[in-house]
């Protein structure tokens, strides 16, 4: 059925035009990125056909340009011709094609003068095939480094640049809890409404985010890690991916201002000194905490 | 909108007559007033990424963060203490007030307190600031200068110096203080004859 279909259509792509034979398959869209290429293939008379221009114009007004197409095999009348993004402009265009007769006549593609529509390319609608798609569960590609390092090279994706981090650590490194507040200001227009996903350690953690139209902001309590990485991922309106770069963020246990400094002494025997002599000599003698109970007396504090 | 990024100690936001607790990750509305208690200090940056704003003990100050086209009018309404502030895009700017007076800077690096009485003083570290006075005048304060802001609308600048920063002020800003005001390079030769340059800093 399939190819029954497939034939039909190549065949209703094989027009003829006072004699002329040409073929022409437009495309569905474009991508202002890359830009679009345009052919015609003129199948008979090709010795008949001088010269191929392409009308273009934005879509829906009566101005057009014109551009020259290239006769790339000239004996099989192969024309081509490419538009790149400054004359796309990213809109939507029609165009039509005038061929220029060895006789002196000119034949238009639709031929606009008869009230036939010119043909439409729109602005891409829909991802390339060519495109990576980001990962539905971003946890897979969490595992791999290399993906990371790639991805964040993608001078592509809006994202990048358009997801910044607010928390960074310019106050100096996060205490105890870890916050991240991202803004996406610039590209929150682009962001299709509901898409927006934060990972943060390899967890979605969208749920317990607060996300609003041109920011969001996540609050963990106790982290598990000193270094916490975190990334945003959104769709834009054309299902296209977004996603931020690896935001790395240094936090600072509450546990750690315990830890003994080198001359043997602790913040926590500074604060609590009725436990902290014990402490001392379990420091001074290199033990671990089961040894605590081994450590000698304090007589000073040995009751009478 | 902005969101507070740190917080030390025990601050408060004051919304629609209710007092809630400032936290890092609270999202500020417009409107919002911000108080630092005795100890307290807050960072605060803007939805926009371009101004942070931080403030010292003892501090209160209302936002008033609005959309205005593509970015955002951002005023910070300096109501005690000291605020820290920086602009870091040259397309959106921020305004600072007190009282009648009002301040605007695209790209600057300030800090703007209120000294006793009715009187506040503006340490502008880079960049430019202009104020505004409620008669129209125009005073543009720049890099390394202090402007007092007399409670009759008057203005006088001085270059800067380390007393218009506290303790508290200069551990977080460190401004050009860093640098030795006074200095001297002087050759030295030693017992081998080689010519050694030594600065003296004080």
């Amino acid at each position: 059925m399939k190819q029954i279909l497939v034939i039909f259509l190549l065949l209703a792509s094989h027009l003829t035009l006072f004699g002329i034979v040409f073929e022409h398959q437009p495309p569905e869209y474009y991508d202002a990125r890359d830009g679009v290429e345009l052919a015609l293939v003129l199948l008979d008379e090709v010795e008949s056909v001088i010269s191929v221009e392409l009308c273009y114009g934005r879509l829906g007004s009566p101005a057009y340009t014109t551009k020259k197409m290239d006769n790339v095999l000239e004996q099989r009348g192969y024309h081509l011709v490419r538009l790149n993004s400054a004359e796309l402009q990213n809109v939507d265009i029609q165009y039509w094609f005038r061929l220029e007769l060895l006789g002196g006549g000119t034949v238009l593609f639709p031929d606009t003068g008869m009230d036939q529509e010119p043909l439409i390319l729109r602005v891409v609608d829909a991802p390339r095939s060519d495109e990576p798609q980001q990962p539905e569960d971003a946890d897979d590609e969490f595992g791999s480094g290399l993906n990371l390092v790639l991805d964040d090279f993608k001078e592509d994706n809006p994202g990048l640049k358009g997801f910044v981090l607010l928390s960074t650590n310019d106050y100096g490194p996060q205490e105890g809890e870890y916050v991240l507040a991202v803004s996406y200001h610039g590209i929150a227009n682009l962001i299709a409404p509901g898409s927006i996903k934060v990972y943060v350690n390899d967890r979605d953690v969208t749920a317990k985010a607060i996300i609003t139209e041109n920011l969001l902001t996540y609050r963990d309590p106790w982290p598990m890690n000193e270094l916490v990485k975190a990334k945003i991922t959104a769709k834009d309106r054309y299902d296209r991916s977004l996603y931020s770069e690896t935001f790395l963020t240094n936090v600072e246990h509450r546990a750690k201002k315990n830890i003994a400094t080198p001359e043997g002494k602790s913040e926590f025997c500074r604060r609590f000194p009725r436990f902290g002599s014990g402490l001392e000599q379990l420091f001074r003698l290199g033990g671990h905490p089961g040894q605590l109970q081994k450590a000698e007396p304090d007589p000073a504090r040995s009751p009478p | 909108m902005a969101v507070i990024v740190h917080s030390k100690g025990f601050n408060k936001v004051r919304r629609d007559g209710k007092n809630l607790r400032a936290v890092s990750g609270m999202i500020l509305q417009d409107g919002d007033e911000l108080k630092t208690s005795g100890k307290g200090q807050l960072g605060i940056k803007t939805a926009d990424g371009e101004g942070s704003l931080f403030l010292f003990s003892k501090t209160k100050v209302k936002l008033n963060l609005s959309p205005i086209g593509d970015g955002w009018e951002k005023n910070v309404e300096l109501l005690a203490g000291s605020i820290h502030v920086k602009n870091t895009h040259q397309t959106g700017s921020l305004s600072l007030s007190f009282g009648l007076t009002n301040i605007f800077f695209t790209d600057a690096d300030l800090l703007f307190k209120k000294d006793k009485g009715s009187n506040a003083r503006l340490t502008v570290f880079s960049g430019e600031a202009i104020m505004y006075d409620r008669e129209g005048g125009v005073n543009k304060i720049t890099p390394l200068k202090t402007s007092y802001i007399l409670s009759k609308g008057e203005f006088i600048s001085r270059w800067m110096n380390d007393s218009d920063l506290t303790e508290e002020e200069r551990a977080r800003i460190e401004p050009l203080s860093q640098l030795p005001q006074n200095r001297i390079t002087i050759p030295l030769t030693d017992e081998q004859g080689r010519v050694l340059n030594v600065e003296f800093n004080w």
